[in-house]
């Protein structure tokens, strides 16, 4: 088996530059990685390719319905944030193809209607609503009938996580124990359309969903914590805390607060010196019954991390050496 | 991963199962694009922080306010110019679009960023300020000369340099330079000696730069506040250092009605409106303290009729006016810079909309 292609020389060189003084840096990289995912956009079937093998073997024959739910939904969510948060990072034209063809193509979709290779699962609805309350955030920038489907949809998704996890509805029946990654996302999207939804009832249904999750992810992170404390944590246990820490830290309670510091802590010390987490990145039981496997990214596990470290620096515990070159930072 | 060329992409990333495959992921390299903006985030917000601590800094998210400060009450309740209200004209061009942009950030194209408030002392330049910050729920960084000259003249441009190079690392921040006349003081030959003009102009072309390059990275809103606007270098006041030029003067007829009608227990005596009146027009250098201790020392003349009641407004107008704020000459110096200015200016305050 040859090894892994390329896999650390990119966090290896961020790891050689100051990068609190180096936002070049940082603009490049976000630069480079939207180009990537824009490179693998299909505008005629409007989806996202999962990659240059994947278009290879099946643009000639994919339907011209094809869409690749996930990637697509995770793929439109960041390039949506860039085009908001760092214009200036995204050439013009790239910019117009994000806001005037990717992110109303995702109004397009329909939850219940598309089909992952993960199936339909609370991930795929996760990101769906991320996705889409990222879109909303630049409502002022898309055609109004497009805004207003953004936000039909947001309230299509929510429902669809609700019955999910209340096994009500179209998906009755009881609901298996989910990985942390899937609560996290679950949460994450919860947090990010609050502000979208406007019907009330469901609302008050996503706030009883996203307490009793929480409190799930509290008990699950209490009981990992345990098992650091006796020595038997496993990595995958490391990085499963570190995402109770993250999903917890969304809506930071003084209750959570040291489960979320205290989970952070677990999941930076289990980083590798490359900035990596080399085991414990694969996530079956989630899966639900899809069968397979996801393989969380290292940057998907760093990228989480963020929540608890705000969360950190609000709440006055954390010193600010935390952020010092050497420190938490570069193992993002 | 780097692919050899063809279709693009040629560069991207990908997850560490497909050995031996060469291929880039959009999913990963997706989440790339999230982590490296989520640590630019992280980075920036750090930054703010520990810059934040290395100036003088008011916080209404940790010392609160009070409540007559609170943005909303105050450009209701103190707008100095009721026929052109200034406070409304700050709040539709600055607090409005930051509070409305998607990232909460001010515009340099939206001209959101900077003003300059100038006018008499005591025309509350430094609590329109703070009350624009309570309004953004930011935090006023106050800068005064001693900001600058702390480590003595001669070290005037490193120092000014250290300064800004911190306040480019803050974001969602009000900074007020109060006071600071002489940093951007104009460049013209002046009557004075030739060494003193030249340290001016020195100060003055350091700081052009520097504030040209705050306001194009839209990431705080800044103020000047100072008394005489012209003797502000012109080319610190043009368009696209400053966005806006307003001058805020003593309270208007309009406005002194309405403060000196909170500072009068009701019901008054039936004569008591004709009071007010005469107070609200002999009262024109007047401001909110000015007018608080002439309605004190009027009640406690105890006037019983019209006739005294107006004795009475002319003996405290009287005896106030050689100790307030605002002098003649600084009334008439305002009204002056007011009517040099192409835009036209009103009697309480004025704007200068550049185009």
């Amino acid at each position: 088996m040859s090894p892994p292609p390329d896999r650390g020389s990119r966090v290896t060189s961020a790891a050689a530059t100051p990068l609190l003084q180096d936002g070049a840096f940082l603009a490049a990289l976000c630069s480079e990685a939207a180009t990537t995912v824009l490179s693998l956009w299909d505008d005629k079937r409007s989806t996202f390719w999962r990659s240059t093998e994947h278009r290879d073997k099946n643009e000639k024959t994919a339907p011209e319905d094809a869409l690749y739910p996930t990637v697509t939904f995770t793929c439109t969510d960041a390039l949506a944030r860039l085009a908001l948060e760092r214009p200036e990072w995204l050439a013009e034209q790239q910019r117009s193809v994000v806001l005037r063809r990717i992110a109303p193509a995702l109004a397009e979709h329909s939850p219940g209607t598309f089909k992952s290779s993960l199936r339909e699962t609370e991930y795929t609805n996760s990101t769906y609503v991320c996705a889409l309350a990222q879109v909303h955030a630049a409502a002022s920038l898309l055609a109004k009938p497009v805004a207003d489907k953004v936000v039909e949809r947001v309230r299509e998704g929510l429902q669809r996580i609700v019955e999910h996890v209340t096994g009500t509805g179209s998906a009755a029946g009881p609901r298996r124990r989910v990985h942390p990654f899937i609560s996290y996302h679950l949460l994450r999207a919860i947090h990010q359309s609050a502000v979208v939804s406007r019907d009330v009832e469901l609302n008050r249904e996503v706030t009883t969903v996203a307490g009793d999750e929480a409190e799930l992810l509290r008990n699950t992170a209490i009981e990992l914590l345990a098992r650091r404390q006796m020595g038997l944590l496993a990595p995958a246990g490391a990085v499963a805390l570190g995402l109770c820490s993250s999903a917890l830290a969304r809506g930071t309670t003084s209750e959570s607060l040291p489960v979320v510091l205290a989970g952070l802590e677990v999941a930076l010390a289990a980083q590798d010196e490359t900035g990596c987490w080399p085991l414990g990145r694969v996530v079956s039981e989630g899966k639900e019954e899809g069968g397979g496997r996801l393989e969380l990214s290292t940057f998907e596990i760093g990228w989480a991390r963020a929540p608890p470290i705000s969360a950190q620096r609000r709440c006055r515990h954390a010193s600010l050496d935390s952020f010092a070159p050497e420190g938490t930072q570069l193992r993002h | 991963m780097r692919l050899p060329a063809g279709r693009p992409p040629h560069a991207g990333w990908c997850g560490d199962h497909p050995y031996g495959q060469p291929m880039i992921e959009s999913y990963t390299s997706a989440h790339v694009l999230q982590c490296a903006l989520t640590l630019t985030s992280l980075i920036e917000e750090a930054n703010h922080q520990v810059t934040l601590t290395s100036f003088t800094v008011q916080d209404p998210r940790r010392e609160p306010s009070p409540q007559w400060m609170a943005w909303e009450t105050y450009r209701i309740q103190n707008e100095p110019d009721t026929s052109r209200p200034i406070l409304a004209y700050i709040h539709e061009n600055m607090v409005q679009p930051i509070l409305e942009d998607h990232r909460q950030l001010p515009s340099s194209d939206r001209r959101s960023v900077s003003a300059v408030l100038f006018g008499p002392p005591g025309t509350s330049k430094t609590t329109i300020v703070r009350a624009v910050a309570s309004g953004l729920k930011w935090p006023v960084v106050m800068l005064s000369p001693g900001s600058f000259i702390q480590s003595g003249l001669d070290s005037i441009e490193a120092q000014a340099e250290a300064v800004f190079r911190r306040l480019q690392a803050l974001q969602r921040a009000v900074v007020l330079f109060d006071e600071c006349d002489e940093l951007f003081r104009k460049r013209d030959p002046t009557p004075h000696t030739e060494q003193t003009r030249g340290i001016a102009a020195f100060v003055t072309a350091s700081m052009l730069p520097k504030l040209q390059q705050l306001h194009d990275r839209g990431r705080v809103v800044f103020f000047i506040c100072t008394n005489k606007v012209e003797s502000l270098d012109p080319a610190v006041t043009r368009p696209g250092r400053f966005d806006h030029l307003i001058g805020v003067g003593p309270p208007d007829e309009g406005a002194r009605r309405r403060i000196i009608s909170t500072l009068v227990p009701p019901p008054g005596p039936a004569y008591w409106q004709d009071t007010i009146d005469a107070l609200v027009k002999s009262t024109e250098r007047f401001v909110y303290s000015d007018l608080k201790l002439a309605v004190h020392e009027l009640l406690r003349s105890e006037p019983t009729s019209t006739d005294e009641a107006r004795g009475a407004v002319k003996i405290v107008v009287d005896r106030l006016a050689p100790s307030l704020a605002i002098t003649a000459d600084d009334m008439k110096s305002f009204i002056a810079e007011q009517s040099s200015h192409s835009y036209p200016f009103t009697r309480g305050g004025g704007i200068n909309a550049s185009p």
